[in-house]
């Protein structure tokens, strides 16, 4: 069995004692920044990208994954007993999760997230080991027009699937393609916007793109606005967590179905675990006997949502691993963290380095087995540290911000160019921009441009080399209609799906906070 | 909630701003790189492209502005903005100047004024165990070239 001796690799190369104490280290402080409200898996593995630089790449990468799941581990905490959400996946959670709270079952919401959440991951995982080969197989027949036209395609979902309008969705990738051409062209080495800066000529540092855009700017947009309130930390004993077994039968099905949900979704480029988590929701509320329950703490709002965001954050790798087309910017930033350690992101990565990418998938199993742990008897830690004020967190972020940025290059140029997106990012955020599919434009772009070179090369300069080959017209095609879709929807001035972004402008969506009784 | 305002649109904001900034993409590009062929991409060709996709997405926006509700842009938070912006800043002048216990102190506290509510305080014990953990991790940890202290300017 080929798929046996690939996971004994793996296997192999995630318990060596190095792997599994970054896997610690990363699915830990994935926790502590899910049960965070306004400080994202997104912000801390822009954070975490200067430290990798220290590793090996196979470590890098389970950390920077583990601090991705742990995160939606964590997620669901402030949700349950703040009605605020930790990640903007875990929005739905409030619904019914704080009405459960509410009734004195804190305890069994935040137990049962946990273990949904296992399942969902553990399906999510067992895609992926399955999809995951098949998928890279056909992508190693790929050619650069494929290539091309993948991308775009990944590009154009991320930018009008995810949220917001999808024009300027579109706009933010185009925004990023560009911005990722600065520095030096590697085909005729003409220096492209440097503006005679010496420090641009290896084009702008996504390390400090990412923090300042994400990081900096979603800092300032919280100051003043996110405030802690008081529960009482003591409610949470080991016995509250002790779910009935009327519970337990209650959310079987609903597990199992978010699970289902979440690994499709969680694939598509574009959508990801906000959409998995709410698709989930709406599917249990369409299925439930008495749907007038949703709402008043009904524990399928609860169970589903879970499931299904932690199968997709696992299923979202397939994409990213196997073809080296991100599907979200954290996936876009994992694909940085390979390419900065010299790993060329593709089907080919599979054979290259099996034991990287059947060590991460198995190192995928061991984090998860460990948030378990970290989130049933250790829960009331992280129950704890939701009452830090946000007063003293943000100092610190910005101190790491500062020193992480700082220490890639040594050069303090990085902190400016961090502070510049900063301010950036702010603006764009104030317009109403998303900021997620800049970089994945950001990181594609220089990609991007060289397929489409070495596409028109191959033809001689025949552009219609992108129609003529059956999979990249197809995957052409279905980019046309999308980009339809989204003309569409921009003309009937709304976008497709209702807006399911976190940060500060949540509150107006899930309602004022209201301290617990 | 939609009342007519003599504010801009957000989109109309929006969309002008990337109809700029595409333009001014393309326009330097086409002035600066050459354009190459099909056959051989020069540098100027994508980005050309590109920027011209930009601006064109600008006027899409602009124009899908005059429909619909009005929506107005978010309030700037200008005491957030500028405290961090200047925190930032100040640690970039400094932390190659002074090394990482004075330039953390200063980012510190002048973050901590882009709350309306200033804890000196508070800020004080912040800003000396930020100081403890920076040099602890960065300059001893990860041997960072950035001492505790240090004058250099």
């Amino acid at each position: 069995m080929e798929m046996l001796s690939n996971l004994a690799v793996g296997l192999d190369a995630a318990i060596s004692l190095n792997n599994l104490f970054y896997c610690f280290v990363g699915v830990f402080l994935g926790t502590l920044v899910g049960v965070l409200p306004g400080i994202g898996a997104l912000v801390t593995i822009s954070l975490l990208l200067p430290v990798t630089f220290h590793l090996d790449a196979t470590a890098a990468l389970v950390m920077l994954a583990g601090v991705y799941y742990g995160a939606y581990y964590g997620g669901s905490t402030a949700s349950i007993l703040l009605k605020l959400p930790g990640t903007p996946a875990s929005a739905v959670v409030c619904l019914d999760g704080y009405p459960m709270a509410r009734k004195g079952r804190a305890g069994v919401a935040l137990f049962i997230t946990t273990i949904a959440s296992f399942v969902g991951a553990s399906i999510g995982i067992i895609v992926l080991t399955i999809a995951g080969p098949a998928i890279s197989e056909v992508g190693l027949k790929f050619g650069p027009a494929e290539y091309f036209a993948l991308m775009l395609l990944g590009l154009v979902a991320a930018a009008t699937i995810g949220q917001g309008t999808p024009v300027k969705g579109i706009a933010m990738v185009v925004f990023g393609l560009l911005i990722g051409l600065i520095g030096t062209d590697v085909n005729t080495g003409v220096a492209r916007f440097t503006f005679g800066v010496p420090e641009l000529m290896d084009g702008l540092a996504l390390v400090a793109v990412a923090m300042g855009v994400f990081g900096v700017a979603e800092v300032i947009s919280s100051i003043d606005k996110i405030k802690h309130g008081e529960f009482s930390a003591r409610d949470i004993t080991f016995r509250s967590l002790v779910p009935t077994r009327q519970d337990m039968r209650d959310s079987t099905a609903p597990m199992l179905r978010g699970s289902a949900i979440g690994s499709f979704f969680g694939a598509l480029p574009g959508a990801g675990p906000t959409i998995s988590s709410f698709m989930a929701y709406m599917v249990e509320k369409k299925v439930a006997k008495d749907p007038s329950r949703f709402g008043e703490g009904a524990i399928e709002g609860v169970s589903a949502p879970e499931a299904a965001n932690n199968a997709s954050v696992q299923t979202a790798f397939i994409p990213t691993l196997t073809l080296g087309i991100p599907g979200d910017a954290v996936m876009a930033l994992m694909l940085g963290a390979m390419m900065i350690h010299g790993i060329a992101p593709g089907p080919q990565l599979m054979v290259e380095h099996p034991s990287l990418f059947w060590g991460l998938i198995m190192s995928f199993w061991i984090g998860n087995l460990m948030l378990l742990v970290l989130n049933i008897p250790m829960i009331g830690l992280w129950v704890r540290i939701l009452a830090i004020p946000y007063s003293v967190l943000y100092p610190a972020v910005l101190l790491f911000v500062a020193i992480g940025v700082f220490s890639v290059n040594n050069n303090a140029f990085d902190v400016w160019l961090v502070m510049v997106c900063g301010a950036i990012g702010y603006l764009l955020m104030l317009l109403k921009f998303q900021v997620a599919p800049l970089l994945l434009g950001l990181i594609l772009g220089p990609l991007m441009e060289e397929y489409l070179r070495r596409a028109l090369t191959i033809s001689r300069g025949d552009p219609m080399v992108f129609l003529q080959r059956p999979i990249s017209a197809t995957v052409l095609a279905v980019t046309a209609l999308l980009l339809l879709w989204a003309a569409w929807s921009t003309i009937r001035h709304r976008s497709g799906l209702p807006n399911l972004e976190a940060g500060p402008g949540l509150e107006e969506q899930v309602g004022p906070r209201h301290p617990a009784p | 909630m939609s009342r007519p305002a003599r504010v801009a649109h957000i989109d109309f904001v929006g969309g002008v701003l990337l109809i700029a900034l595409g333009l001014g993409f393309a326009l330097y590009a086409s002035a600066q790189y050459p354009m190459g062929e099909l056959r051989r991409m020069g540098p100027g060709f994508f980005p050309v492209v590109l920027g011209y996709v930009l601006a064109g997405l600008g006027v899409v926006l602009v124009l899908s502005s005059f429909t619909g509700a009005m929506e107005r842009i978010g309030s700037f938070d200008w005491r957030p903005f500028i405290a961090v912006i200047l925190g930032l800043s100040a640690f970039a002048i400094l932390v190659e100047r002074t090394g990482m216990v004075v330039s953390t102190i200063v980012l510190t506290f002048i973050v901590a004024f882009g709350e309306r509510q200033f804890r000196p305080v508070r800020t004080a014990l912040l800003s000396l165990s930020l100081a403890a953990i920076g040099v602890a991790i960065f300059s001893w940890g990860l041997g960072l070239p950035v001492p505790a202290f240090r004058w250099n300017f």
